[in-house]
């Protein structure tokens, strides 16, 4: 479970998060959703240990996060965290760096070697993955990334925007399923991405980050019953988190024309 | 003989060459200047000779400064019952007479070369090469008698009678510790060293050693095992009294009128370099959780959680400057505050918390993952 209490965290002087609480409990996948700069990476980046909130806490699974030394190895063992622009080491091929990843999480050998040949299989890049990282396309460098975090077989998963960088159509398949089947498989999955369309299937709860705070959280149906909106959940976000892009397209389309 | 001498000898093509240089450059100077006038190269070489010998005693023979030596001595049923395979690391009856031959060339035939420091050079360079083998095979306390004994050595350097028995007795603490290292060679764990740069015998393994191990962002900065070794408190204060002792030494081996100038060198060398080392070994890569102007506006001038590293470095430039106001005022007592000043300091970077591990994982910082990276960037590329 990750328990997110009174979080507030700001670099300048204008706050990114503002008193954010935020429970979320283990097994399920949500999603963190949001316009660009409205604080979903820096709600990941406070989660996963990178960042120091100014005020609040973190707990995972009731160990408090930076707490103890003792705390902080055993919650860094039990998640994974991947930033949506991850630095790979390009000189290594991508069977060397999962393999790499996995030995970090104290994966037995046998099923690390099995398990990276699996994920290499499943995103298509068995064929290139005894090639150095350095020849990678850009969303061949995205799946081996999200590899990376699934070789560790962490229960608590942190991705940021993990179907952006590239990622074809195959690897999205791939990921999608693959998020679905660990959620169901009780890992918990907190994910953020700034379009909704990805995860309309996937999210059994959805977070709503606007300026900095939540603005409403809950399944599909709780926010349909909070905006009073029955349609998808493309058409809840128009009204939550974008009421005025309508409003400005049209303007935008007046001022053309005249 | 010449097989029983040759066990610890240089190669053949070594030691003829040395002798055959000596030779020549004797035999140029005798056509140059005429008999009766000392060449002060061929004396050098006789002072170099007996450091070099003693370097290579210990180089040359522990198996510890030779992989493949090792390697292969680990794969034999070999134990410190029997003698090592390549030559005795121990010194023997042969260094004597080695020692002894460049003894009596120097009182025969060159009188500025004192005959009696030819043993102590040699066991100097023998002892500096073992002290580093005791660091290697993690017997560091030996090290530090080493390193508390030159300070003594070289206090009494000019008197020969004294320094020869001082010489003896370390050699005699050295020989306990060559017998424990040798006892426990079935234990020998140098695998570490390869990981450190300094001492890694082979740079080219060090270097793949490390890009295997770059595994870059996040996994390098969020690892579940932190690794990070920090210093001990006990072996934080021998360290300081050491770094105070070769201080005192250093004082007191020059005249007593450049004292006070020489104590502000040793104060720029040794303190400033700490303070800056602490800093970065904690800072760089840690960045505060606020920005200087988020700091000044909200009124939050000092956080804590992140500030208390900057304690050590802090007290150590207080301590510094009170050092340097007490020798202004009492500019007589140099050979005191100085080594005080420095033990102090030292004491202070290295035991003053938190630890390098409690820092990283507990500090109120934030990751800087452009800045940890910065020293991989050959190795990564960000996606």
């Amino acid at each position: 479970m990750i328990h997110v209490a009174n979080v507030t965290q700001h670099y300048g002087i204008r706050p990114v998060l503002k008193n954010v609480n935020l429970t979320i409990p283990a097994g399920g996948l949500a999603a963190v959703i949001g316009p660009n700069g409205m604080g979903k990476s820096t709600l990941l980046g406070v989660i996963a240990g990178v960042l120091t909130p100014q005020y609040g806490y973190v707990d995972i699974n009731g160990l408090r996060r930076k707490s103890s030394i003792e705390a902080e190895l055993a919650i860094r063992r039990q998640v994974v965290y991947l930033p949506d622009r991850p630095w790979l080491p390009k000189n290594r091929t991508g069977r060397e760096f999962l393999l790499g990843v996995g030995r970090l999480y104290d994966i037995p050998v046998e099923r690390l070697i099995d398990h990276v040949e699996r994920l290499l299989q499943l995103f298509e890049l068995d064929k290139i993955g005894d090639s150095p990282i350095r020849t990678y396309s850009a969303g061949q460098q995205k799946k081996i990334s999200l590899c990376s975090g699934l070789v560790t077989e962490a229960h608590i998963l942190l991705l940021d925007e993990p179907f952006s960088g590239g990622l074809d159509p195959s690897g999205i398949l791939a990921l999608k399923h693959v998020l679905k089947r660990l959620a169901q498989d009780d890992a918990t999955i907190l994910m953020t991405t700034p379009v909704p369309e990805l995860v309309d299937e996937l999210a059994d709860r959805l977070i709503i980050l606007r300026d900095g705070e939540i603005a409403v959280q809950g399944t599909l149906h709780d926010l349909q019953r909070e905006t009073g909106c029955t349609g998808p959940l493309s058409e809840v976000l128009e009204r939550l988190i974008a009421p005025h892009t309508l409003e400005n397209l049209e303007r935008y389309f007046e001022g053309r024309q005249s | 003989m010449r097989r029983w001498l040759r066990v610890t000898l240089p190669t053949d093509w070594a030691v003829s060459g040395y002798i055959m240089l000596y030779v020549v450059l004797e035999v140029i100077h005798w056509r140059l200047m005429g008999p009766g006038i000392e060449n002060s190269t061929t004396s050098f070489l006789i002072e170099a000779g007996a450091f070099v010998y003693g370097a290579l005693r210990m180089l040359g023979f522990h198996p510890v400064f030779n992989p493949e030596y090792f390697k292969w001595l680990s794969a034999t049923p070999w134990t410190d019952r029997y003698p090592l395979p390549a030559g005795p690391v121990r010194l023997v009856l042969q260094d004597v007479l080695v020692v002894g031959f460049l003894m009596l060339v120097a009182w025969l035939h060159h009188p500025s070369v004192r005959p009696l420091l030819l043993p102590i050079k040699f066991l100097l360079a023998y002892e500096m090469a073992l002290a580093i083998s005791f660091i290697m095979l993690r017997m560091v306390w030996f090290s530090y008698a080493i390193g508390f004994a030159f300070g003594l050595i070289a206090l009494t350097w000019n008197d020969a009678a004294v320094t020869l028995p001082i010489a003896a007795v370390l050699y005699g603490v050295s020989l306990i510790g060559i017998n424990i290292a040798l006892r426990d060679f079935a234990k020998w764990d140098l695998a570490w060293m390869e990981d450190q740069q300094p001492l890694a015998l082979n740079q080219q393994r060090f270097v793949e050693r490390m890009r295997s191990k770059v595994l870059g962002w996040p996994f390098d900065c969020l690892r579940p095992k932190e690794d990070s070794e920090s210093v001990t408190y006990r072996e934080g204060v021998v360290l300081s009294l050491l770094f105070g002792w070769w201080v005192l030494v250093a004082i007191l081996r020059i005249d007593p009128l450049r004292r006070a100038d020489v104590w502000r060198v040793l104060f720029v060398l040794v303190s400033m370099p700490g303070v800056m080392a602490r800093l970065a070994i904690y800072y760089w890569g840690y960045a505060s959780p606020l920005s200087f102007w988020a700091r000044v506006f909200r009124l939050r001038w000092i956080i804590p959680g992140y500030d208390y590293a900057a304690l050590a470095p802090l007290s150590a430039i207080v301590i510094a400057s009170l050092g340097g106001v007490v020798v202004a005022t009492y500019p007589d007592h140099v050979p005191a505050i100085a080594p005080a000043t420095i033990t102090l300091i030292a004491a202070t970077l290295f035991n003053l918390g938190p630890s390098v591990k409690r820092w990283r994982l507990t500090g109120n910082h934030r990751l800087s993952p452009a800045m940890l990276m910065a020293n991989k960037q050959s190795e990564l590329q960000q996606i």
